[in-house]
């Protein structure tokens, strides 16, 4: 009969790893005082741990517009939002990667400014029977949000892709321009 | 007229959310919400990679449902899980086939699950072949069995820790040469209603109790 004890998951090796690394660079310092004082004088002191806030940053990323929507880890509680619409007049302008650009560095402003240092990114195009490759925005939507200087766990795609799907608007002949 | 003047909106409380007891019950995010009952009902995903450290599960994604909020600690429950897309998109290869099986059960404590156990094969088979149907009578087979004798718990880590899926590889390679097998979805489609409540019925603690029971039962089977 197999076995069914919940395992427990959680590693706990590093805590017992790190003290006997502590120890054993002690016992280094009591056989060489001059190289251990040396090590004194080039420590810094001990910094804070620094404790991450994560968010979600989620890019919906068409070939209209750009919207940059920065939410807790639930997806339930906005903390920023922006769009690529808000930063250039002319419509056609919205999903250039300028707009993009304007718009993330926005978003993680006011992200950064809650206290969010810390996002995952979901990309998503408009899938289902539109496109299924994200805006020509989503790349330099990206590169603000890294160079706003929060940390970057995971990038995901998250375009919804059909296992079927319903007919493409247009009509038989296609879209008439 | 004169402007309104603007309500003040409540401050947002910080909810500590933790990942169930079967998983370790780490800390795995947090959550804003006025009044914590709010929270209950938002789900999370996280990464196995996140709660063992071992970075090979990184495309290995768990889903986590709120149930409870207690002093700004949020308790979870295992809300279904899933393997990465890009993970997916390496196992397919052309010239193998991929067998897909989906089916709904019941696990031993009440929760309804749907769950996608996949094979992937080394040679083409035919989805309505007499082998693949073979494969996913084996997947449903042994699906439907773990739900009966394991609770959420317990079921929740053998389907995201393998041993689900060993199963399935064990029985069905006696029919067709495989590459790679996996329960690769799974959502849960109703809680019940003592999870809301907190306090497990005494048929639900009858059955989570440690398996020394199961032990000496199954001693006394041999026994027999």
């Amino acid at each position: 009969m197999p076995c069914h004890k919940p395992q427990t998951l959680i590693y706990t090796a590093p805590r017992e790893s790190r003290r006997m690394s502590e120890q054993t660079q002690e016992t280094k310092e009591q056989k060489e005082p001059g190289k251990a004082e040396e090590a004194q004088k080039t420590q810094q002191p001990p910094q804070p741990k620094k404790t991450l806030q994560w968010g979600i940053v989620h890019i919906y990323s068409s070939y209209n517009n750009i919207i940059v929507h920065v939410t807790d880890l639930t997806g339930a509680e906005t903390i920023a939002r922006a769009s690529g619409g808000m930063f250039v007049d002319a419509g056609r302008l919205e999903p250039t990667p300028y707009a993009a650009t304007r718009a993330a560095s926005y978003a993680m402003e006011i992200a950064k400014q809650k206290g969010i240092n810390a996002v995952h990114i979901r990309v998503r195009a408009p899938g289902g029977v539109k496109a299924r490759t994200p805006g020509p925005g989503t790349q330099a939507a990206i590169r603000a949000i890294a160079r706003s200087g929060v940390m970057i766990g995971r990038i995901e795609d998250v375009t919804p892709i059909p296992h079927d799907s319903v007919r493409k608007k247009g009509g038989r002949r296609g879209r008439r321009v | 007229m004169s402007r309104r003047p603007t309500e003040r909106k409540p401050p947002k409380q910080v909810i500590t959310i933790y990942s169930p007891e079967y998983f370790g019950y780490k800390e795995i995010g947090t959550t804003w919400a006025v009044d914590p009952q709010q929270a209950v009902g938002r789900t999370i995903w996280v990464s196995l990679y996140t709660l063992t450290g071992d970075f090979s599960k990184q495309y290995l994604l768990i889903r986590f449902k709120i149930v409870r909020v207690r002093d700004s600690v949020a308790e979870t429950v295992f809300y279904g899980h899933e393997y990465g897309r890009e993970f997916i998109r390496s196992l397919v290869r052309r010239g193998s086939s991929r067998i897909d099986g989906i089916f709904d059960i019941t696990t031993k404590d009440g929760f309804h699950l749907r769950v996608q156990a996949t094979a992937f094969t080394l040679r083409r088979v035919r989805s309505h072949s007499l082998k693949a149907k073979k494969i996913r009578k084996i997947m449903k087979q042994i699906l439907e069995d773990a739900a009966k004798r394991l609770t959420l718990a317990q079921l929740a880590q053998e389907l995201v820790l393998g041993k689900t899926a060993s199963d399935i590889y064990q029985e069905a390679k006696k029919i067709e040469v495989l590459r790679h097998v996996g329960v690769i979805k799974s959502k849960v489609l109703k809680i019940p209603d003592w999870v809301y409540g907190g306090e497990k019925p005494p048929e639900v603690a009858e059955a989570e109790k440690p398996e020394e029971q199961a032990a000496v039962q199954a001693a006394q089977g041999e026994g027999g």
